[in-house]
């Protein structure tokens, strides 16, 4: 019965002369996704602990490895968002130097990190830091080099940097509100990835350090190591979990103590998707796929998983364009409006934004990691 | 982990399977230079996506989904924008007597969504069963059948009953 429109459907290709493959250009764009897949992709996981001695802790809360914290998940963090040089807490405005480049969330306040160059990660030369607190004053905190991010906690009160000693590197904490450095962790000498430092993220106690194909947890209170092999790169933990994308694209997210995957997110064939993690660990948000990326990044909703229970709501809008709250909530600020929604309903609430915001804003959002 | 295939052995899969994938994709979205760009993107996700495919001998399928799906999502948007409000329905067209008066075939994809569209060229061109169009799609089958009936009322309506006859699929 549908011969006819077989018939038409072959009739219509079969005088089409295709212009010539050029598979030069094809390996080149096939190279040039396999870099980029490569900035953060994990396989497998299988968690392995090997205690290798302790190091002289401080004071710190042990409230990660467990499962996320809920502590500060009563919804009422500030919404911080950056324009140009001006920071957002709520209601709050402070003036950092030069442009911003990310927010980094600590208990006594958000480290911003900015530079001259347009807020660049690459080519963004030396980066100034400023703890911001909730009522807009300001402790400056010097400078660092290009490429080292801090890594901090939002329930802790230090940041962490990697830094070179001769040929080795150290993880140097220090305090959030001084600078003063409170502790040195010397650093395994480990395959190192894509960075001229090996990256970090602090969780709670434990502090994660990115390596080509392994993550190396160490408990800055006790100074116990294990290692999470198999997932390699730039580290994304919050609340006891890690999330990641493996090489068929899909996402994942698992469990950095027992190695447990307890989240999947499928990505169609060919396709290849990144996610983000709420400060907390509670929430998966899953930004746009590469294909959508290519196509413009309007997908119409994105997701936003609660990891524990597997289950998703869709929220309207492109997900690269909405940060998190340090207590798990997401929001979006456009024009003269901030959208605040729970990232387990899905409900949303508006407010009036402290300043307008225009389309081509230079925008930064809390709670979003702006690496290349 | 599978071995990378050299650059030799990728061209020598490009040149192989780029005029199927091209006639493919020109189905999918009726314009020469987007199913160029749709066929070389393919392919390089094929390449990027290595230790998925394992072996040269799967990367033409695993090239087709990726298009056949690559197109899906390119065209959603589009589709959205096509569908502005009209003042009167499109009435069935008669059955012309000259067949040069009928719109193409190509013309009567694009009324197609992009689902629709995907389903109908693997289904009566690629040949595939309902089963393998499920998996190629990500979808059910019973999702490929009523995605398949509403496509053929569709087409029915812009290319006539000697085409599509109306046994098949729903009225539009």
């Amino acid at each position: 019965m549908t011969e006819r429109l077989s018939q038409l459907l072959h009739e219509e290709v079969a005088e089409l002369h295709p212009v010539p493959a050029v598979p030069s250009r094809v390996l080149a764009e096939g190279r040039r996704l396999r870099r980029r897949r490569r900035l953060s992709t994990g396989v497998a996981v299988a968690a392995a602990v090997a205690v290798v001695g302790a190091a002289g802790g401080y004071a710190i809360s042990q409230s990660n490895g467990a499962g996320p914290d809920l502590t500060n998940a009563g919804g009422d963090a500030p919404v911080v968002f950056g324009v140009g040089s001006k920071v957002y807490v709520d209601d709050a405005v402070a003036t950092v130097p030069d442009t911003i480049h990310s927010f980094h969330y600590t208990s006594e306040g958000v480290l911003v990190r900015s530079n001259p160059n347009d807020g660049a990660s690459d080519g963004s030369g030396p980066e100034t830091l400023t703890l911001v607190r909730n009522d807009g004053t300001t402790v400056a905190l010097g400078t660092i080099p290009e490429g080292v991010g801090p890594a901090t906690d939002s329930a802790e009160s230090v940041y962490v940097l990697a830094e070179a000693r001769g040929e080795d590197f150290v993880a140097v904490v220090r305090d959030v509100e001084t600078g003063e450095t409170v502790e040195e962790v010397p650093l395994p000498d480990l395959r190192p990835s894509y960075w001229e430092v090996p990256p970090l993220s602090l969780d709670g106690s434990t502090l994660y350090v990115g390596y080509r194909s392994s993550t190396v947890a160490i408990d800055l209170a006790t100074g116990e190591q294990h290692t999470v092999d198999g997932i390699g790169g730039l580290p994304i933990v919050a609340g006891g979990r890690l999330g990641t994308t493996n090489r068929e694209g899909d996402f994942f997210v698992v469990d950095t103590t027992t190695g447990e995957e307890v989240l999947l997110v499928d990505s169609p064939d060919g396709d290849y998707s990144w996610g983000t993690l709420s400060p907390d660990g509670r929430f998966l948000k899953m930004n746009a796929s590469e294909m959508a990326m290519e196509q413009g990044g309007e997908s119409g909703t994105f997701a936003v998983y609660d990891v524990a229970a597997g289950s998703k709501v869709e929220i309207e809008g492109d997900g690269y364009g909405w940060g998190w709250t340090a207590s798990g909530e997401l929001f979006r600020v456009a024009g003269d409006t901030v959208t605040t929604c729970d990232a387990g309903t899905g409900q949303c609430r508006e407010s009036p934004a402290p300043t307008k915001v225009g389309k081509n804003a230079h925008l930064r959002l809390g709670g979003l990691s702006y690496e290349s | 982990m599978p071995r990378p295939p050299t650059d030799a052995e990728f061209t020598e899969l490009v040149h192989g399977c780029w005029s199927s994938l091209y006639r493919t994709a020109y189905l999918l979205v009726g314009d020469h230079g987007l199913a160029e760009d749709l066929v070389q993107t393919s392919l390089a996700r094929t390449y990027a996506s290595w230790s998925k495919v394992r072996e040269v001998g799967a990367a033409p399928a695993y090239a087709r989904t990726t298009l056949v799906n690559a197109a899906a999502s390119q065209f959603r948007k589009k589709s959205w924008r096509r569908e502005l409000p009209t003042e009167t329905l499109v009435e069935p067209a008669a059955e012309a007597a000259d067949p040069s008066l009928r719109p193409t075939l190509v013309a009567a994809l694009s009324h197609l969504a992009p689902r629709q569209r995907a389903v109908i060229v693997l289904r009566f061109y690629e040949d595939q069963s309902v089963a393998e169009t499920a998996r190629i799609l990500g979808c059910s089958e019973g999702t490929v059948k009523s995605q398949t009936s509403d496509a053929l009322g569709v087409l029915r309506t812009h290319l006539g009953d000697s085409v599509v006859p109306s046994t098949l699929g729903r009225s539009s």
